[in-house]
């Protein structure tokens, strides 16, 4: 009996598989061209062909090393919480600017990641801090406001 | 509302407080709207829809550099490329029409990229204060003894119809729809071939792998030099290019067809026109400065200052042309 | 004869007092946008052109020309200590390097890194001395043809540079060529893959909030499941381990360095030359050849010095190689060079063929003034290396959250848009389980890399060959590649075929 290939492979696979389906559906509406000239469909339906294949190989063939178990436990809160506030960041970064989101992402990450609650803060306000004064203030980047203000 | 009726005498505090506030902000506002003798009262921030380093860009630092004493608390030049250059465009129409924050567009994003791109303006999410200048389009060739003339060239194609093949700097460019427009007024067939801008044109070129190319002015003045390979066969303007001189435009050789890309300066659609006006009668000066047109000739840039008037009939025709030719190509986007 | 005493002319112009100071502004400038996020070496020349107009044209080009090799050199370092690539040409620096610097080996990866570009940017800047011209032509011959061919050769041998899966390999790189079509297609301006629905995607998905997102973000997730997958005595175990065992090389790092120095400034230098992204392709073309050269291949992407020291001599031999095409022929190859160009445009300088008989004190001066900067690096790098190194030896849950800060920055003000972000983000956690099922991003980038180059030379050479595809054959250059394509299929196929045939592999 081979082992069977990890969860987080097959999702992944999985993932890909349906990455390379809606590409390959997406480029058929596209003109594929004459052999003179070759539509813009071509090079993205060759190459969801081959990540389809790919995923394809992926999905069936035997286990190998470098496959990991997904985390569990502590672990797996971790990277949960870790993984939420960075996907939920941009919205508030739009909504309620640099300096709230990324304080706010900072201790939540921090949070995540053992550090008690006052370390925690004292980080986020001052890489907030300097990042501000470094990026918007000496730099002129515009870091948005968002509707707050600041 | 019963909410607002326990806090009685606070809400009224501050109602009045608004009140008194909004007062102050009208007479502020309507005092600096009568007073516009004091424009500019801060930096002008100039969008280039262009990455920093093109024709674009360099002319408009080249006029921010110019303007210092129009302009005495500076122009700054701020670079958003993307989206075949809608991308900047949009930001700046969408910006606050207060006369600080200009557009510094070209033919293209202005009008006709409309017809291909799916972009948030129209041509009525501007209003122009002036044209800047011409890039006229410059039709380049390897050196060759059997095409020496424009005449000599389309002959050429004519007799071989599909060997010639034209780079242009893309399949939705300016240069590529005069291309179309020179093998439609010539009856030949040439083969455009799209590169990713200009620069590759020409180094495509310089390769022999196309045989001619279809290049913007600044592109074109520094490989026409006596010794290149490279010869200009045409200018596609009126008149000769002072920085070219030696390149024959196309009426000179009997073909009417002219076409430049062309450099305005526009700002949102509700900008003041007392405004507008300010920033007319402060550029003027500094687009007429023999220093400006020197330095924008040194870069083949073609200063022509015309008011909003011409520039906005110039655009609304190309726009119309264009829009002909991307219909043949079925080039048009989709309708939504 | 002649070329010591152009060379010795330029070096009369470099030393002058402003264009030494200019030359030493520029690489400072350049280390430091290497090293912040974001804020690559086409932002920081946008920013400094202002000031280059009251300077004289070789002063301006020699600062701007500063800031570009620079910035090369400040790449690495942030991929060395939080595996964050500053932009795509240290991406894979940041395979063994980061490693390395867990390993506690973050001093000698950055003085390796330094050491490397140092002699390979020296060496690349002798090949545009000896040989620019004559090179420069030879580059011309490079058409869409054989771009095609170096573009599909790329992406046939190029992506199996960490020796996983085969499979997974040329997967993520038809993956990253898939995510660089959306957006406009990039010869005809056709909008592709973009539903209204996300605004953003229209404009195409640019490859520096993936890439930090890939690495950096994704690090970042997979500290917080190590860090908290450790009991308490483990995590003071976690912080004992990387003391910094060493600061320095010792001479055995050195010794395993200088054959991928060398080999990487040849590649670096040559690939450089060719139109299209040279400096970053040139980095997976040392790092896969070192692999194959190595006696212990399996130690790459666990350390292996050789695996730094390649990469970071080709990109800065690169930067050496991509200024050939600039100086002798005034056609920028690479979109920096083109803002190299229009640095010089400013000053009503038009670099043309002639550049180098009109302006001789421009060409000789920016070349002198690039051994003098080089050194500048070296001497500005070197002594930081102890203090960089020291980063890594923070506590993995005060490090993590500040490297999310410095990925935003970075991402958001490429383009001060929110939806960088948003890519920033997504590509961090799609970069989380890829490497939970054992996948290494480094064939993503090279696809988003050579996407366009392979979309736009295909549309082109069709035209120019009418569509006569076998006239590829034809041409001497493109029919060489398609030889070496061929080979670079059917040698590790056979080797596969026989492997097959004779020895039956064990079951893992």
């Amino acid at each position: 009996m081979r082992p069977r290939r990890s969860g987080v492979a097959r999702l992944v696979a999985l993932l890909l598989l349906v990455t390379a389906a809606t590409f390959a559906a997406a480029s058929l509406q596209l003109s594929l061209g004459t052999t003179q000239k070759p539509g813009p469909g071509v090079v993205p339906l060759v190459s969801a062909v081959f990540l389809g294949l790919a995923a394809v190989t992926a999905l069936v063939g035997r286990r190998r090393a470098d496959e990991g178990e997904p985390p569990a436990g502590a672990a797996a809160r971790a990277v949960l919480v870790v993984a939420a506030l960075v996907l939920v960041y941009p919205a508030a970064l739009a909504w309620f600017g640099f300096s709230i989101a990324t304080v706010a992402l900072v201790w939540g990450a921090a949070r995540a990641l053992d550090l008690p609650a006052r370390p925690a803060a004292l980080l986020a306000v001052g890489a907030v801090g300097v990042s501000v004064l470094l990026f918007r203030v000496a730099l002129d980047v515009p870091l948005p406001t968002g509707l707050v203000g600041f | 509302m019963s909410k607002a009726h326990r806090s009685g005498p606070r809400r009224t505090r501050f109602a009045v407080a608004a009140a008194l506030g909004a007062a102050i902000g009208t007479v502020l506002l309507s005092a600096g709207c009568a007073e516009k003798s004091d424009y500019p009262a801060k930096a002008v921030k100039v969008i280039v829809p262009f990455g920093p380093g093109g024709p674009s860009d360099v002319n408009a630092r080249l006029i921010a550099e110019h303007a210092k004493a129009q302009f005495p608390k500076g122009i700054a030049i701020t670079n958003v490329p993307g989206g075949s250059a809608t991308t900047g465009t949009y930001q700046g129409v969408s910006s606050e029409p207060d006369g600080y924050t200009w557009i510094y567009g070209g033919t293209s994003e202005l009008s006709s990229v409309l017809h291909t791109v799916e972009a948030p303006y129209t041509m009525d999410s501007y209003r122009l204060v002036l044209k800047v200048g011409n890039m006229p389009t410059v039709l380049l060739v390897k050196k060759d003894p059997r095409w020496p003339t424009l005449a000599a060239f389309i002959d050429h194609a004519k007799a071989n119809p599909g060997a010639v093949k034209v780079g242009t700097p893309g399949d939705a460019s300016f240069n590529r729809l005069m291309g179309e427009q020179l093998a439609a007024a010539a009856g030949i067939n040439l083969v455009m071939v799209p590169f990713n801008g200009n620069a590759a044109v020409v180094q495509g070129l310089l390769g022999g792998h196309i045989q001619a190319g279809l290049v913007n002015s600044p592109d074109a003045r520094a490989h026409v030099k006596d010794g290149s390979e490279i010869a200009g066969l045409a200018v596609f303007s009126a008149k000769r290019v002072a920085s070219i001189p030696t390149i024959p435009t196309t009426r000179e050789q009997g073909v009417d067809l002219v076409g430049t890309i062309s450099h305005y300066i526009a700002v949102p659609k509700q900008t003041p026109d007392a405004v507008v006006a300010a920033i007319e009668k402060r550029l003027k000066p500094v687009l007429a400065d023999p220093a400006y047109v020197k330095a924008a000739e040194a870069i083949a840039f073609e200063a022509d200052v015309q008011d909003a008037a011409v520039a906005r009939s110039e655009l609304t025709r190309w726009y119309e042309t264009a829009g002909t030719l991307y219909g043949k190509l079925g080039m048009l986007k989709k309708k939504q | 004869m002649g070329i010591w005493h152009d060379l010795l002319f330029g070096f009369s112009v470099a030393l002058q007092p402003e264009n030494l100071l200019a030359a030493f502004l520029g690489a400072l400038v350049g280390t430091v946008v290497g090293v912040l996020p974001g804020l690559g070496p086409a932002g920081a020349i946008a920013i400094l052109l202002p000031i280059t107009f009251g300077m004289n044209a070789p002063t301006a080009l020699v600062m701007l020309a500063g800031i570009y090799y620079g910035s090369m050199y400040g790449g690495s370092i942030t991929s060395i200590l939080v595996r964050v690539p500053g932009e795509a040409a240290s991406v894979v620096t940041s395979l063994d390097g980061y490693q390395m610097a867990r390993q506690g080996r973050a001093g000698p990866a950055l003085a390796i890194a330094a050491l490397a570009s140092w002699v390979a940017g020296t060496l690349g800047v002798l090949a545009l001395t000896l040989v620019a011209p004559s090179l420069a032509r030879f580059a011309l011959a490079f058409g869409p043809p054989e771009q095609l061919c170096l573009a599909a050769l790329a992406l046939l041998t190029l992506p199996t540079v960490t020796g996983s899966s085969v499979a997974k390999a040329y997967g993520l790189a038809a993956l990253g060529v898939l995510i660089a079509t959306v957006g406009q297609d990039p010869t005809g301006g056709l909008v592709r893959f973009a539903p209204a629905a996300v605004p953003g995607l229209s404009r195409g998905i640019d490859f520096v909030p993936v890439v930090m997102g890939l690495y950096g973000v994704a690090e970042v997730l997979r500290t917080a499941e190590e860090w908290m997958g450790r009991s308490r005595t483990d995590k003071t175990d976690m912080m004992a381990v990387p003391r910094l065992s060493r600061l320095w090389p010792d001479r055995d790092d050195l010794r395993r360095s200088a054959g991928p120095t060398g080999r990487g400034a040849v590649i670096g230098f040559l690939v450089g030359l060719l139109p299209g992204p040279g400096n970053i392709v040139s980095t997976y073309i040392s790092y896969v050849l070192e692999r194959r050269l190595s006696k212990q291949p399996d130690e790459f992407g666990r350390g292996a010095v050789e695996g730094v020291a390649g990469p970071e001599a080709a990109n800065n031999a690169a930067t050496a190689g991509q200024l050939v095409p600039l100086l002798a022929l005034g056609i920028p190859f690479s979109s920096i060079t083109g803002l190299l160009l229009g640095g010089i445009m400013l000053h009503g300088i038009v670099p043309g063929p002639r550049l180098m008989s009109d302006h001789p004190e421009l060409f000789w001066g920016l070349i002198a003034s690039m051994y003098v900067g080089n050194v500048v690096l070296l001497v500005l790098n070197l002594p930081l290396v102890g203090l960089f190194a020291r980063i890594s030896l923070l506590r993995p849950n005060l490090l993590a959250p500040v490297v999310l800060v410095f990925c935003v920055i970075g991402a958001f003000s490429l383009n001060n848009s929110v939806f960088d972000v948003v890519v920033l983000m997504v590509a961090g956690v799609v970069g989380y389980l890829l490497h939970k099922a054992g996948y290494e991003p480094a064939p993503l980038v090279l696809g988003m890399i050579v996407g366009p180059l392979l979309e736009a030379s295909l549309t082109q050479t069709g035209l120019i060959l009418d569509g006569q595809w076998s006239a590829m054959l034809q041409r001497p250059l493109s029919a060489a590649l398609l030889g070496l394509m061929l080979v670079a299929v059917l040698w590790p196929l056979s080797r596969w075929l026989l492997r097959l045939l004779l020895v039956r592999e064990p079951a893992r």
